[in-house]
């Protein structure tokens, strides 16, 4: 089209004049930023009522009731509007974790909330969070007594507070009441409607590595961490909330198809009385584990970064 | 306009129009402009010139702050993130604390990194916030996203303190109550202009931001 070896004739001038104007339009005005913007996304604003509808919040229990010395397990069931997510115990590069703050009467000890394992969520400037979508529970341990007296009923309460986010964010949270009979220590309590789905959970929690027979190394090659699973298909890992330090470009190296993971560990300050830890989540064949490990920096090498 | 109608004068016309449209695309954005192409601002470490313009076409650049003595606050910045309106329209925060400072040759720079389309975009939209919400500093845009990659700006609000000699002396939260429910919270950022004013280490200066994540394109 331009500059083609046509015989002269009268169109000509005006069509080679336009085509050149019609260059200039189409390849020069981005450089001016001359394109109409795109269209603005709406914000939600704290306290609006999309905020309820965006996380519905429950707290399920796996018995129906409870007897002195039993053990049980409470959860905290989050149903999540699609495409929106909830932010694990470490956020990542944004966002804020979940949070409980947990009360059970006189006679109850409450263990530390199990977390599952979350998903990894990549956002443009090479940024990375750990979130949960569509539905998530949370495994709170908990342990009666035993000599609690058998009679009347256990509450127990938590307050739960979390972001949700998508394109935008919003805060939310919920004040979770149950209550349960205390039974005999003799009585076998029942198993309530949601045992199937608490047990079930219950199971992918991350364990230490020693627990799932994976044989799992941790090394160290100057300042990057190696972390090899024999026989492993895909590895990812999901570091625990950290101070001190932090992994450089996680994108990239907390995620590899292969059994070897290599993650800089970056800080000048690496607190080396403290292990690195995290959940690694390792696929062999059809089979999905989460690990928890745990890597010495005792064998990181002093060196200036 | 007179048509060209000879053949070899077709050709010549065209070819510079069609240098000229070439050129033109090639030709750097006249966004971000930063002096140099490090990778990544360091705590600790010299922090590289940028220019910026504001919401009123009037272009900032670092360095003319800073060879003058003062000390500047950068502030990541998205009229939509349910945390800057917080600390903005619910609270006061950000001016309250850009008040206190504002005659003891600290110098406050707001940064929008959003890419258009993204929520927060738009020179409009912030300028609005901006006399809404009474801010007297700048709002700087940085659609391209180039500054705010350079300084590893992640969340909105997402603040930095730059030294009068170019010294990147904080980074992280404005404060330690990322959902605004605490009684008393620690200013990590007036805590750190405090110290460095008095001539002191800051004694964190590095802290985790929190916020809506900056709306990069890419």
């Amino acid at each position: 089209m331009f500059g083609s070896m046509h015989p002269d004739s009268d169109t000509r001038p005006v069509r080679d004049t336009l085509v050149a104007l019609f260059a200039v339009l189409v390849i020069a005005l981005p450089a001016f930023g001359q394109f109409p913007p795109g269209k603005h996304q709406d914000f939600l604003k704290p306290g609006d009522e999309e905020s309820d509808e965006l996380v519905q919040a429950e707290l399920l229990a796996d018995h129906d009731a409870i007897a002195p010395g039993q053990e049980m397990r409470l959860a905290v069931a989050l149903t999540i509007e699609k495409d929106w997510g909830v932010y694990y115990r470490n956020a990542g590069s944004t966002g804020l974790p979940t949070e409980f703050e947990i009360t059970a009467p006189d006679g109850f000890a409450i263990g530390e909330v199990r977390w599952p394992a979350p998903e990894r969520k990549i956002m443009p400037g090479d940024m990375l969070d750990y979130i949960y979508k569509k539905r998530v529970l949370f495994i709170i341990p908990v342990k009666a007594a035993a000599d609690l007296e058998p009679e009347g009923e256990a509450t127990f309460t938590v307050d739960v507070s979390w972001l949700a986010c998508k394109q935008a964010c919003i805060m939310g949270g919920a004040d979770l009441e149950l209550t349960l009979p205390v039974v005999g220590r003799f009585e076998q309590p029942g198993r309530a409607k949601a045992h199937e789905e608490i047990a079930k959970t219950d199971a992918s929690i991350p364990k230490p590595a020693e627990k799932l027979n994976i044989d799992i190394e941790t090394s160290w090659e100057q300042t990057t961490l190696r972390v090899q699973v024999k026989d492993a298909d895909e590895l990812t890992f999901f570091p625990d909330p950290a101070k001190r330090w932090r992994i450089g470009n996680p994108v990239e190296t907390t995620h590899v198809k292969g059994d070897l993971l290599e993650m800089p560990i970056l800080d000048k300050r690496v607190d080396r009385s403290k292990p690195i830890s995290g959940v690694l989540r390792i696929v062999r064949g059809k089979r999905i584990d989460f690990a928890v490990i745990e890597a010495n920096t005792a064998g990181r090498p002093e060196v200036e970064l | 306009m007179k048509m060209i109608a000879n053949r070899r004068g077709r050709r010549i016309v065209t070819g510079i129009v069609m240098t000229l449209a070439l050129a033109a695309f090639w030709m750097p954005q006249a966004t971000a402009q930063l002096s140099s192409s490090a990778d990544r601002a360091e705590l600790g470490g010299k922090v590289k010139d940028f220019t910026l313009k504001d919401t009123d076409g009037k272009e900032h650049k670092l360095s003319d702050y800073t060879k003058k003595g003062k000390i500047v606050v950068l502030e990541w910045f998205n009229p939509g993130c349910p945390f800057v309106v917080r600390h903005h329209a619910n609270a006061t925060t950000m001016m309250d604390t850009f008040k206190a400072f504002k005659d003891k040759d600290v110098v406050w720079l707001a940064i929008n990194s959003g890419a258009p389309g993204k929520q927060g975009h738009g020179v409009e939209l912030n300028a609005r916030k901006k006399k809404d919400w009474g801010i007297e500093y700048p709002i700087l845009i940085d659609e391209s996203g180039e500054v705010g990659k350079y300084f590893g700006a992640r969340t909105t609000p997402h603040m930095y303190i730059v030294s009068a000699d170019n010294t990147l002396v904080y980074m992280g939260a404005i404060d330690d109550d990322p959902r605004g429910n605490k009684a008393e919270s620690t200013n990590y950022v007036a805590d750190a202009l405090t110290a460095h004013l008095a001539g002191k280490d800051v004694e964190e200066p590095e802290t985790r931001p929190y916020g809506c994540s900056v709306k990069y394109g890419s």
